[in-house]
């Protein structure tokens, strides 16, 4: 357990903690007003192969 | 039995139905640069279905513990285990795999096959059903490798070389028409020119086969009018 | 040392173009190219996260992971590094400038899947490159994506008014076309010696 790999584990550690709080609060905070922007959005989703996209879930329903 | 044809569809429809590169048009990137030769295909093919089969089930066994809050970030995480579990091993025990596929081995963690099967089956459906949808989707994407590798190896270099790669086989290097070979094929060109004509080719017969059924239906309809008009006249 | 430099984004732009030859970003190349200010958008915000992600994981691999003795961690620390950037650059974009989030909003989440952006990374640690020429790198591939995603989108808007054969419409000429791109940026081979 030398003291790099201890930094090296933290440091992982702390960019997993960073991604998954930067998720969340990204899908906390609202979209700017731009909601119509889903009607034009139909044609780029196809294109789109992130499922995880929070606009193609609306236009889905 | 009810279950047994399902499953076998779970199967099945990753090869020929929902093909994920030539139907769902997935994972482009690795199918242009690595089926430069048959065995850099099959090798692909390979560590791809290791990884898909691998997520699919892990994600499976914790679907009901992940919370659906952080769902994509943990995908995300265990995917790139699984990368780098394959990129060790074939680092290990296929060293002339791993420095012909290079990067591509890496970016199977961004193949959108992967992220899609883990988010839209393997995070609904059992263990079973996931591992065999996994299998499946492996099988169809080498499959199209391989249709891939073949047309742009013999055309390119004349013939099949196996050997170079996989490096527990014999030396066999089997190029019948290497006066007619066209290099262009080898070339990045050929590969866009194979998956072009590839797509044109199943996007011919999937009109065919929706052209057939409109036919069949305007006619169904109109014999449905002609009854019904002359049950009126009667 | 500056010509060095120029000539190593002209290599990575042109010559090895990140889409034509290295096959990177073949995804968003294929879908997001039939409109061109939707190519444009997608070609900034590329660059953008091409640039910041790479800046970004030289120095953690090179100072972090291969002093510990764990290189082989590279990819996960990678992809991890580029989510959460993209989804802190779509969250600034959100409460700091909505007409930004606008035109480029959409494509954000597209990034953190393209080959291209852990390609280049990947590619800059793989090959032992400098600081310096990881950026060269990094800023030639993406204003080369740049680039060829807009030419393309210029192309493929003409293509949808003229007559294609049925079979062909969509991505297979797409496709042939970007064939005819790559023979083309064959001619620049020669370009640097």
């Amino acid at each position: 357990m030398t003291k790099e790999l201890i930094i090296a584990i933290v440091a992982i550690g702390l960019l997993i903690a960073v991604f998954f709080v930067s998720y969340i609060l990204n899908k906390k905070t609202p979209i700017p007003k731009e909601c119509e922007e889903l009607k034009i959005d139909a044609s780029k989703c196809a294109a789109c192969q992130n499922m995880a996209c929070a606009l193609r879930k609306k236009e889905e329903k | 039995m009810e279950n047994k044809p399902r499953k076998l569809y779970e199967l099945t429809k990753g090869i020929i139905k929902e093909n994920p590169l030539f139907v769902l048009l997935l994972g482009t990137c690795p199918s242009l640069a690595t089926t430069t030769s048959l065995e850099g295909a099959i090798g692909m093919g390979f560590l791809f279905t290791f990884v898909l089969i691998g997520s699919n089930v892990v994600i499976s066994l914790l679907r009901k513990i992940i919370p659906s809050q952080i769902k994509i970030p943990c995908y995300i995480v265990i995917i790139a285990t699984f990368v780098t579990i394959v990129k060790m091993l074939s680092e290990a025990f296929l060293p002339e795999l791993y420095s012909t596929l290079g990067v591509f081995i890496s970016l199977i963690v961004v193949n959108c096959i992967v992220l899609g099967r883990a988010e839209a089956f393997a995070s609904k459906n059992s263990v079973g059903a996931s591992l065999l949808d996994g299998i499946g989707m492996g099988i169809g994407y080498t499959l199209a490798l391989v249709i891939m590798a073949l047309v742009r190896e013999i055309l390119g270099t004349g013939g099949l070389t196996f050997g170079e790669i996989f490096t527990f086989l014999p030396y066999v290097s089997f190029t019948p028409l290497e006066k007619f070979a066209m290099s262009i094929f080898t070339m990045p060109t050929g590969a866009f020119l194979v998956l072009g004509v590839i797509l044109a080719i199943l996007a011919y017969h999937a009109n065919k086969k929706a052209n057939l059924e409109r036919v069949k239906a305007k006619i169904e309809k109109e014999k449905l009018a002609k009854q019904a008009s002359e049950i009126k006249e009667a | 040392m500056v010509v060095t430099f120029i000539l190593a984004i002209i290599n990575a732009m042109l010559i090895q173009n990140v889409v034509l030859y290295r096959f990177y970003g073949i995804c968003p190349f294929l879908g997001v190219s039939k409109k061109s200010n939707e190519a444009l958008s997608m070609g900034l915000a590329v660059i953008f996260v091409i640039v910041i992600a790479s800046a970004i994981c030289w120095p953690i691999y090179h100072y972090i992971l291969v002093p510990a003795n764990i290189a082989f961690m590279d990819t996960i620390t990678y992809i991890l590094v580029i989510a959460s950037l993209v989804q802190l650059i779509e969250m600034f974009l959100k409460k700091y400038s909505p007409s930004l989030y606008a035109s480029l909003g959409v494509y954000l989440p597209l990034i953190t899947t393209n080959c291209a952006v852990l390609g280049v990374a990947q590619g800059n640690t793989d090959t032992n490159l400098t600081f310096g020429m990881s950026m060269a790198n990094a800023i030639g591939t993406s204003v080369g994506f740049l680039i060829i995603i807009f030419a393309f989108s210029c192309i493929r808007v003409r293509l949808e008014a003229s007559n294609v054969p049925k079979c062909l419409k969509g991505i297979p000429i797409a496709l042939i076309t970007a064939a005819l791109m790559s023979l083309a940026f064959v001619g620049f081979t020669g370009l640097i010696k």
